[in-house]
Parts: structure tokens; C-alpha cells; sequence
């Protein structure tokens, strides 16, 4: 569990930006009895008191609780999906190492969907998360699927020509806590598979990424592409690990 | 005289069978909802991460109000776990893959299901 900490803009509320963050609206109180938000609720005493500039931390303690992972012809399968309940500020990245087998157009470290389907670093586009794909509906197995609280994907390659070596297809997924530009990280897992040249596929992990993963999982994130020519750093994103 | 219109008919019916459907070829109701309609022929399926890319062979357009001009080999998207280009020739409705680079094309929802018609 972490906090996230938000200076409050006109026309924030707890409860509002409670459900934002992935609280039910009945829960407002969780973020307001927090011992974290003590000091606050000292100074102004109650929640329709609060004002422009002051600032709500907001416990985060949604995990991923489903990590299916299956080994397909080509490539793999991945389904994760967190607790908590859904919220316009809770989010999925995931950076890709494609190996031997970059998608044209594209480099061997990229942030998914690579090429950019849209100019924002999150696995799903706004337009998906409003009307999710039937592709995930079937794969989750639910037709009211939330993006915002279940990832999925399906990469697949063809067998690497001989001559070429294994691909080694590898991601990384996290959750992504969203605040105006900065993005925070957390629970990061280390997926993909092997394909070898006779077509075998391999299933790879899902296993908790190492700090050092994580940290090359932020850097990839902040020189990544959307569909404009700066990256996401130059956009102005941040992307971080908790804070501690 | 009775005899070479005929002749003619039958000639002009088998050139038509040979190169596949034209008019025929298309699903208007479809082709009302995107910029782009081709016929294409199937190369490869390449795989991808979130999507998976499909090398198509141009065939012939039916309908193109983009500014972008098709060359003879080129890519299309589909939403990964979803079918693509089938193999052969088939009628594809397509919708640009982002807002920015219009050289990249998704099939119609994503999936052969609503963006293919008329393979053959």
C-alpha cells in the first residue's frame, strides 16, 4: 500500500476523486479517517471544507489479484487483473522487448501498443476503455470487462527464420496510478515467451519484476513514443515507483 | 450475326470470373462506415504485440477517400486474439490505425468479423 498525493483543484471532492482512484463512492471515508490525512482534517474539519491547493492522500492498496498466463502457437496469452474497483485514474503501462522480431516500423523497446495507437503511455486508448474490445471481453470471459482493472494481450510472432536465433519475447506490466502527468508504477510483472525455429512456443514467467527491471521498465516509459515525434519524458509525463 | 454478340457475352463473363467480383465484392452497408475499401490478397500474417499485422498484396481499390495512396505491399492491423486478413483474396473495410500516420490501417472493428467480406 502507498499513497498517492493529490493537490486538490476546483471542484475536487473526496468522494469524487475516491472513485477516480478505484474507491467505491461509500468508501470516501477510508481516504478521510486515513492516520495520513490527520493533519488535515484537523485544519479543516470537514470534506466540504477543503480548499483549492490542499492536499489528499489517497491509500493505495489495489493488487493484482489474477495473473493467467498460457503458452499459445506463437506466442502467449497474459490476463491480469487487480482488485478494487474501477477508477478513471488507475491505469496499466507495459514496455516490450521484442528481440529478433521488432513489428516494422517499430524498435526493439517500445511502450505497448507499439506501434503508438494513440499519444498517451497506457496499454489502453481512452476509446477502448469507454467501449472495450470484444477480443478481451471473450478472453476475460466477462462482457462488462473494466480496462481500467484488467489487462490482457496476445502477442504472437511467426517461427524466426533459420538461421536466426530464439526470439525472446519479453514485458513488463504494471499498474499505473495517474495524477494530471505523473504516473505512478507498481506491481510490475516480467512476462513473454520463447519462440524457437521450429515453431515451439514457450510461455516466460509471470514473475515480480526486480528494482532493477523496474527501473529500466520507468526509463523505457519515459523515452517511449505515442504518435507525436517527443517522447513521453519531453511531453511532460513523469513516471515513477511509489513513494516510499 | 445472332452468334458473335453471343460469343462475346460468354468471353466477357469468363474475363469477369477470372479477375473476381467487382461490384459484387463490396458491402455497402460496411463501406458507408470507413474511408477505405480494398481488395487484397494475403502475404503473411506477421503476429504483433497489441495488435497483429497482416502483409497484404493491393489488388484492386474500391473506394478510397483518404489522402494516403496504397502501394502494391503493405500492412493491416487487427486487434490481437481476433481473425485478420484471410487467407487468398477478400474485401477489406478499413479504419486509419491512429490519428497521425496515415500510412498505418486497422481492419473495420478490429477483427475480420467486421472488416472482411467476399474472400475468395
Amino acid at each position: 500500500m502507498f499513497y498517492e498525493d493529490v493537490k486538490l483543484k476546483r471542484g475536487d471532492t473526496v468522494y469524487g476523486l475516491g472513485k477516480e482512484y478505484g474507491y467505491k463512492g461509500t468508501e470516501w471515508h477510508k481516504i478521510w479517517d486515513d492516520p495520513k490525512n490527520a493533519p488535515l482534517v484537523k485544519k479543516r474539519g470537514q470534506p466540504e471544507h477543503l480548499q483549492v491547493a490542499d492536499i489528499v492522500f489517497f491509500p493505495i492498496p489495489w493488487k493484482t489479484v489474477t495473473r493467467n498466463l498460457c503458452a499459445e502457437t506463437r506466442g502467449a496469452a497474459f490476463l491480469v487483473q487487480r482488485d478494487g474497483e474501477p477508477g478513471k485514474r488507475m491505469s496499466w503501462v507495459q514496455t516490450v522487448y521484442q528481440d529478433n522480431q521488432p513489428v516494422k516500423g517499430t524498435t526493439k523497446f517500445c511502450v505497448d501498443g507499439c506501434p503508438a495507437d494513440d499519444n498517451l503511455p497506457f496499454y489502453w486508448t481512452d476509446g477502448e476503455v469507454a467501449s472495450p474490445p470484444k477480443w478481451i471481453q471473450d478472453f476475460s470471459g466477462d462482457k462488462k470487462v473494466k480496462l481500467s482493472k484488467t489487462f490482457g494481450d496476445k502477442p504472437s510472432r511467426n517461427p524466426p527464420k533459420a538461421g536466426q536465433d530464439t526470439t525472446k519475447w519479453r514485458a513488463i506490466v504494471s499498474i499505473a496510478v495517474v495524477t494530471d502527468k505523473r504516473v505512478t508504477v507498481y506491481d510490475s510483472w516480467v512476462w513473454g515467451f520463447d519462440l524457437t525455429v521450429a515453431g515451439k512456443s514457450t510461455k516466460v514467467g509471470p514473475r515480480a519484476a526486480d528494482p532493477s527491471e523496474v527501473a529500466g521498465h520507468l526509463h523505457l516509459l519515459s523515452i517511449g513514443l505515442g504518435t507525436s515525434a517527443d517522447n513521453f519524458g519531453k511531453q511532460g509525463w513523469t513516471f515513477r515507483k511509489p513513494p516510499a | 450475326m445472332r452468334f458473335i454478340p453471343l460469343v462475346m457475352m460468354i468471353a466477357a463473363a469468363g474475363c469477369a470470373a477470372q479477375q473476381g467480383p467487382k461490384e459484387g465484392a463490396m458491402d455497402s452497408q460496411r463501406a458507408s462506415k470507413v474511408a477505405v475499401v480494398l481488395r487484397v490478397r494475403l502475404i503473411e500474417h506477421e503476429g504483433g504485440n497489441k495488435y497483429e499485422w497482416d502483409t497484404v498484396h493491393l489488388v484492386r481499390v474500391i473506394k478510397n477517400e483518404s489522402k494516403h495512396k496504397f502501394p502494391d505491399q503493405f500492412r493491416i492491423a487487427h486487434d490481437n486474439g481476433e481473425a485478420g486478413v484471410p487467407e487468398g483474396e477478400s474485401t477489406v473495410y478499413l479504419e486509419p490505425f491512429n490519428e497521425t500516420d496515415e500510412s498505418l490501417w486497422k481492419l473495420l472493428g478490429g477483427s475480420a468479423a467486421t472488416g472482411v467480406s467476399h474472400p475468395h
